[in-house]
């Protein structure tokens, strides 16, 4: 045993000896003349030292500028004694750190630098605690390197150490012995033996040597025996704790630290209160995981906890309302995605319906006030259980009470007081034995349209939707309602439109017409004036000549130019009837009797066999207002054309008179079964000498002038001709002045 | 003597000669009232105007061929030339009348107080005034109070033939129209006058 240990102990001597500035700095610390520019110089040389020292002014984040950070002012920053804690175990700790060992070497070193680091701040805080301020530093010192001796083990024999640890741990023996088993001498000794060849101060080697000693079982010759029971105690609850490797892993860890009068139970706790704040920065700088650093975690932890639950109420709570948003849209969604945009109002009407009373699955029907000022109502009801809805027609004077529109109706559901069980029955629905809703739907400042449902209030709370939503809704309903109405409008504007055009393009044609005959008319008029004198000049002269001759033959000359002057004055003189004729003087003429004249003068004139005019009047007492001798010249001439257009052989003519069109007008129609005219030719056959005729062409005037004529007594003139189907001309003239 | 037709002033020897009666009885009716005239201005000679010539002879029952041919005078107006030129020939061989003619409104005015003719015919289109002022000038002068005046015209509007005939046409002829016919109407309308 004695040759182990004295190999130890030789072993030991090879140790490094600890860096001059850390002697300087203990020396500088534990001495009672020290102040702090000392340590500042002595850290001021050191470089690492110096970036050590900023870097934890940095680290605690103090807000304070660190570029133009010097070690005084850190020093004063930090407090002195932080400072020199830090340096100081910095130091230690690198004279202990193994990097090249292997893993549980490092892991043993970390854990015992973690024991020595805890011990050196409770020693520190127990010292100041039990009043004894200026001694705190030294109680740092001692307590950070009153375990050395374990450290120098761990450097020299790290395998055999690691051995030992594991059989204190395992076994539950205690480590001073587990050493004196593996080595001959516990680490106290050791530690003494080095702390005296490091010349340390003698207080740190007495704290070194007798840590584990009670405070009653001290020896008298220690000098300063309040550091040894301070450090022990802080051995004690360091151990207790367990932080770091302390050498007692048995059930003795959680017995209470032997009761050393010096510090009462209250100090006590309150310096294991304060021991995370001094340790944590401490072991941060050497990346110890703490547990101090725990129950930082953990209550940043619990803060953010309690952060993240008032968060996810919030965000339930909009969570629920964009829900009955999403339905609300959803709903929308469906009610457009099925319009196909051509809908009459009626069918807008049932789609709205359904929509709500689907949801609801009630019965419920919507009222549309329609179009003329509200006095009419669309009704469309819908059953659920029923694949269609009803539409009806419903006059507001039928029913009761129609619900009207109230100024500053909101939205949503309110119990319908106002509507009428006639208009329900009405609508074919069964007696509503639950309550009635109303849902307003208004555009602008208008009611157009009222949805009434029956159902409970309880169906209508589930819905889920705010008032709101069913505003919206409610307005979604109105806008397709409307634009629904609007295209109904706009199309029937557009057919009258269409039927105004047709009507203009008529109007159109008609005033070219006339006015095209008026300008024959006047061309003729002239025309024939002018002719007329040449005309008697040739007629005066043949006549003169005709009073002095007696030759047959020049005389027959002579008259037939007289006679053909008599022709060309006829033809003068219908031109210029047709383009001025006689003011019409109208009276009462009787049709019958007319008709019947022109049958029979017609008849004869155009000697005509068999029965080809034939005459019908509805109505015998029958009158027209009219100038009887245009009546007359228009029926010639039409009966003429039917007759001589249409061929001597193949043509029937039937005159009727209808009942009358109105009180106001009468009609005679002229029919034939001619030939009938081809479109071309209809569109002339009203044109001044316009005659199409293939052989014995007329002067083509006719037609032109009984049009003219009906047009001067306030009448009317039309054909219509269909090719091989033959032809229609419809005369109205005036019944009455 | 053949001046005797177209002379407007005779002096009393020119009457004595005329109505077959002494100077004397002449100067003697004109001093008494009884024959119209005047006093040369400035001198004692006596006048006597034709009008009151013709009054006086009729009066007396004094025969007129001498002064008078017989044949009725008549003036068309037309602005055609071969219209006026016929009518003309027509009325002049027929051997009853005397014809004067006159183109424009203007002349016809001016022809109706030189010649004083008993028929007027009357085109109603006249290229500087219309027939029915003409004939209302024609009216409204009470020495012409016995003349005819009869339209022709192509215009058969009855209501311009109703405006003539109140502006003071007393027939309307139509062109083109039967000469003969147009003869006897002449001469019908003169008998009356």
């Amino acid at each position: 045993m004695r040759e182990r240990s004295e190999l130890v102990l030789s072993q030991l001597d090879q140790l490094p000896t600890l860096p001059a500035v850390v002697t300087r700095l203990i020396a500088a610390t534990t001495s009672a003349t020290s102040d702090a520019s000392e340590v500042v110089s002595i850290i001021e040389t050191d470089a690492s030292l110096t970036a050590l020292v900023l870097r934890m002014v940095r680290r605690a984040d103090l807000g304070v500028r660190t570029d133009a950070m010097t070690v005084s002012r850190a020093v004063s920053v930090l407090g002195f004694s932080a400072v020199r804690n830090l340096v100081l175990s910095v130091r230690v700790f690198e004279c202990f750190h193994t990097p090249q060992g292997s893993a549980i070497d490092v892991a043993a070193c970390r854990a015992l630098w973690l024991h020595a680091l805890g011990v050196a701040c409770v020693s520190e805080l127990l010292a100041k605690a039990a009043g004894q301020r200026d001694r705190a530093g030294d109680a740092f010192v001692a307590g950070l390197l009153h375990d050395i001796g374990k450290l120098a083990f761990c450097a020299v024999l790290p395998k055999a150490y690691a051995r030992v640890m594991e059989d204190t741990r395992r076994d539950g023996l205690c480590v001073c012995d587990a050493e004196r088993d593996a080595f001959g001498l516990d680490h106290t000794v050791a530690g003494k033996g080095l702390a005296t060849r490091w010349d340390l101060p003698q207080p740190m080697i007495d704290c070194i040597w007798l840590h584990h000693q009670t405070w009653d079982s001290l020896p008298s010759g220690v000098a300063d025996p309040f550091l040894v029971r301070v450090v022990h105690v802080a051995d004690e609850l360091i151990r207790a704790r367990g932080l770091g490797f302390s050498g007692y892993e048995s059930a003795d860890a959680t017995s209470r630290p032997d009761s050393d009068p010096l510090f009462s139970e209250d100090m006590i706790r309150k310096v294991m209160g304060d021991f995370p704040d001094r340790f944590e920065p401490l072991a941060a700088m050497f990346d110890l995981a703490g547990e101090g650093e725990e129950s930082l975690s953990t209550q940043a932890l619990l803060e953010a906890n309690r952060e993240l639950s008032r968060a996810n109420a919030q965000l339930v709570e909009r969570g629920r309302g964009l829900e009955s948003r999403v339905r609300v849209l959803e709903t929308l969604h469906r009610f457009h995605s099925s319009l196909r945009g051509d809908e009459r109002v009626s069918d807008v009407c049932v789609m709205c319906v359904n929509c709500v009373c689907g949801a609801l699955e009630s019965d419920g029907m919507l009222l549309y006030l329609g179009d003329r000022g509200g006095r009419a109502v669309h009704a469309a009801a819908v059953r659920p259980k029923r694949a269609e809805a009803d539409r009806l027609y419903v006059e507001a004077g039928e029913l009761g009470d129609v619900p009207s529109a109230r100024a500053g109706d909101a939205g949503g559901f309110r119990r319908a007081t106002n509507v009428d069980d006639r208009i329900w029955a009405r609508c074919g629905m069964a007696q509503a034995t639950r309550p009635k809703w109303r849902l307003d739907i208004p555009c602008g400042a208008n009611m157009v349209a009222a949805l009434v449902v029956a159902t409970d209030e309880y169906a209508i709370a589930s819905l889920g939707f705010s008032g709101q939503d069913l505003a919206g809704l409610a307005s979604a309903f109105a806008a397709s309602i409307m634009s629904a109405r609007r295209r109904v409008e706009s199309e029937r504007v557009a057919e009258e439109v269409i039927d105004l055009n047709r009507r203009l393009r008529g109007a159109q044609d008609e005033l070219l017409r006339m006015q095209s005959v008026s300008m024959v008319a006047a061309m003729a008029a002239g025309a024939a004036h002018e002719l007329n004198n040449p005309l008697s000049v040739i007629s005066g002269r043949a006549q003169m000549e005709l009073a002095g001759i007696d030759d047959e033959e020049r005389r027959e000359g002579l008259e037939t130019i007289v006679d053909q002057t008599k022709r060309a004055t006829g033809i003068v003189n219908d031109l210029m009837a047709f383009a001025k004729p006689n003011p019409p003087e109208p009276v009462s003429v009787p049709l019958l009797d007319l008709l019947e004249k022109r049958r029979q003068h017609c008849q004869a004139a155009l000697d005509l066999d068999g029965e080809r005019i034939t005459v019908s009047v509805a109505d015998p007492e029958a009158t027209v207002f009219a100038d009887p001798i245009h009546v007359r010249d228009i029926l010639d001439a039409v009966i003429r054309n039917a007759i001589e257009a249409g061929g001597a052989d193949s043509v029937h003519v039937q005159i009727n008179s209808l009942s009358r069109q109105s009180d106001e007008t009468v009609r005679i129609v002229v029919e034939d079964d001619g030939p009938g005219m081809s479109r071309s030719v209809l569109a002339r056959a009203l044109d001044p000498f316009f005659s199409h005729r293939p052989a014995g062409r007329g002067r083509g005037l006719g037609l032109s002038r009984a049009y003219r004529l009906a047009e001067i007594n306030h009448g009317r003139l039309r054909i219509d001709s269909v090719l091989d189907h033959g032809t229609k001309v419809t005369i109205e003239l005036p019944a009455r002045p | 003597m053949a001046d005797l037709r177209t002379k407007q002033v005779f002096t009393t020897g020119e009457v004595a000669q005329i109505c077959n009666v002494s100077q004397q009885t002449v100067i003697r009716c004109f001093d008494s009232g009884r024959l119209q005239g005047f006093r040369v201005p400035g001198s004692r000679f006596r006048r006597i105007p034709r009008d009151a010539l013709l009054a006086f002879m009729k009066s007396n029952q004094i025969p007129l061929d001498q002064l008078d041919s017989g044949r009725k005078r008549v003036l068309v107006v037309d602005d055609d030339e071969a219209i006026v030129e016929m009518f003309k020939e027509l009325l002049e061989r027929d051997g009853r009348f005397e014809v004067r003619t006159a183109s424009t409104g203007y002349d016809a005015g001016i022809t109706t107080e030189q010649f004083r003719p008993d028929v007027i015919l009357l085109d109603y289109k006249l290229p500087d005034v219309n027939g029915n002022v003409v004939c209302r000038t024609i009216r409204a002068n009470p020495n012409y109070e016995h003349m005819r005046i009869i339209v022709i015209s192509g215009v058969a509007d009855p209501e311009e033939i109703r405006d003539l005939l109140a502006a003071g046409a007393d027939e309307f002829i139509k062109k083109p129209f039967d000469i003969n016919e147009v003869i006897d109407r002449v001469a019908e309308m003169v008998k009356v006058a």
